[in-house]
């Protein structure tokens, strides 16, 4: 835990650091799913003066961002202890789950539907098959990996999985899943709601997923979210203004690896088993639920260059990517948050 | 108005004696009055009088058609006659023009060619300083078109009264060694003020980024 000096330190659980560097503003950090995780928060100062205030308003936030090793614990394809990669060891047989990994799968199964099928969670044969079945170390430099010669077929018609809401069962109908493409969303939509009572105005970030809910702390006209550079650039593409709206990035700048003897990367196209989006870096959407936004950026990206503008204009997406030329391309949806965008 | 209280006291009104008495009373500048006034019964006359007025007229009418027609004669006379002068002024001028000169026609060749190749060197002359003058007005527009551009991107960035501001604080700095190269000393230009610093519309200041997820 490391406090900014003069900071006000409250208490809280072990994994989280809560700091307030302002007498009206307050910032949390833990890290979870492999990312950092950070929530802002601008108090609601009647409530929560006074040391008691403070440490009710410490715990809260430190329960919301609990919610992100909950949703790590129960729905990680990696390791050996989670509910998720149990159930996949033997997906042709009913499962009694923790409710996060239930719900987890619900949400999925409606972001499959909505999505007309381009988000599927049925391609975690394909990225073991690319070699990514555990986390690899992306950071520590080139990631070389012993890929198998066969690539795994894509998906085969809808998925259609199968649930007992009042026993918390789930039946994966032989095939075995990744939430990489929404986990991190839920994770963020549910951290929020214990956020909500907390604060007039709080920003949750999780790496490339954002949630930023009222008027912001400056100058009450929203949250400014930097839009990261795909191509290492350090200056960001464009600034968004957002309030009441999650923010979602897909993008892969870091998660690419060697596997065969090519460059691969983690967003799988289901209807071919390999890796998708061809001619782009990154995708960026706003919209009003971070776990469907997550959904909705690897779905954009998986149209590829030539076909996201399309694909983002017919569902009304917000939408901003980067293409592997650099050029910057946004759908119309997307004008009102537009704050500054790079020439 | 003693015509007034006459009209008013005539018993037998006659419009042709009226209308002309109004006019012999009044003549041409009566005024509005005098002309409703005209309008009521009029005073009679005799015919004799009548008679010697129409006479008048009558003279007077002719004597005012003579005499216009006598002031036409005489003003297209007179445009005739300087028209004709002017005409004859521009013929003599352009003959004695045309006339060969008398030292170029009583001259030897050797001396016109002398004079022709004088004259082509002046106009060879003229042709370069225009040239250069051309570069020269070239050369300020595209400056211009410079200098114009750089304010208007550091008013859009900092305000159009702080570029403004810095424009003028900055005008006589640096003003050495900011002729173009490559310019004769004849057509160089007059050294130009520095220009403020552009400021980089830069990314505003963000509150969180997102982006690709941070790895272990």
């Amino acid at each position: 835990m490391c406090l900014d000096q003069g900071a006000v330190a409250v208490d809280v659980p072990q994994r989280a650091a809560v700091v307030r560097s302002r007498p009206a503003a307050l910032r949390a950090t833990t890290r979870a799913m492999a990312t950092d995780v950070t929530a802002h928060l601008v108090p609601r100062t009647e409530e929560d003066s006074g040391e008691e205030g403070e440490r009710a308003l410490g715990a809260g936030v430190a329960s919301a961002l609990e919610v992100f090793h909950e949703v790590e614990a129960a729905c990680t394809r990696f390791g050996s202890s989670s509910a998720l990669v149990r159930m996949n060891r033997s997906p042709d047989r009913w499962h009694r789950v923790p409710r996060v990994l239930f719900d987890a799968l619900v949400e999925a199964h409606t972001a499959h539907d909505v999505t007309g099928g381009s988000f599927d969670p049925r391609v975690e044969r394909a990225l073991r098959a690319l070699g990514y079945d555990r986390s690899l170390l992306f950071s520590s430099g080139d990631v070389v990996v012993h890929a198998r010669p066969a690539v795994c077929a894509g998906s085969r018609g809808a998925w259609r999985p199968r649930f007992r809401h009042a026993t918390g069962e789930v039946h994966l109908r032989g095939e075995p899943v990744d939430l990489g493409g929404i986990g991190k969303g839920l994770a963020v939509r549910w951290a929020s709601a214990r956020l909500a009572p907390l604060a007039i105005a709080y920003l949750l970030e999780a790496g490339g997923d954002c949630y930023a809910a009222g008027p912001g702390p400056d100058d009450g006209l929203g949250w400014r979210i930097a839009v990261e550079d795909p191509t290492g650039v350090e200056e960001p593409v464009a600034v968004l203004r957002v309030v009441d709206r999650a923010v979602t990035t897909s993008s892969v700048r870091l998660r690419t690896w060697r596997a065969g003897g090519k460059p691969v990367h983690h967003i799988v196209d289901p209807a071919t088993g390999r890796p998708g989006g061809a001619g782009l870096l990154s995708v960026t959407t706003i919209g009003a639920d971070p776990a469907l936004g997550e959904v909705w950026s690897k779905s954009l990206f998986l149209a590829g260059r030539t076909r996201i503008a399309t694909l983002a204009r017919r569902r009304g997406l917000a939408a901003l990517w980067v293409d592997e030329a650099g050029a910057i391309g946004t759908s119309d949806a997307l004008a009102p948050y537009l704050m500054w965008r790079r020439p | 108005m003693a015509a007034t209280e006459a009209v008013g006291r005539s018993a037998e009104p006659s419009t042709r004696a009226t209308l002309s008495t109004t006019a012999a009373l009044f003549g041409a500048a009566g005024t509005l009055e005098h002309a409703e006034e005209g309008l009521q019964p009029a005073l009679s006359l005799p015919d004799e009088l009548l008679a010697a007025r129409d006479r008048v007229a009558t003279a007077r009418a002719r004597t005012s058609r003579a005499g216009t027609r006598r002031r036409s004669r005489h003003r297209l006379g007179t445009v005739a006659l300087v028209g004709s002068a002017v005409l004859a002024t521009v013929a003599i001028t352009e003959g004695y023009a045309r006339t060969p000169l008398p030292g170029v026609a009583n001259g030897t060749a050797s001396g016109a060619a002398a004079s022709s190749t004088a004259n082509l060197s002046t106009l060879g002359g003229i042709s370069r300083v225009l040239a250069a003058d051309q570069k020269l007005i070239a050369s300020l527009v595209k400056t211009e078109g410079t200098i114009a551009s750089r304010y208007a991107s550091a008013a859009r960035a900092v305000g159009a009264s702080q570029a403004a501001a810095k424009g003028a604080a900055s005008g006589g700095v640096a003003a050495s060694g900011a002729a173009p190269s490559g310019t004769s000393p004849a057509t160089s230009l007059p050294p130009l003020p520095a220009l403020p610093p552009v400021p980089a519309v830069s990314a505003p200041a963000a509150h969180a980024t997102t982006g690709a997820s941070s790895v272990p």
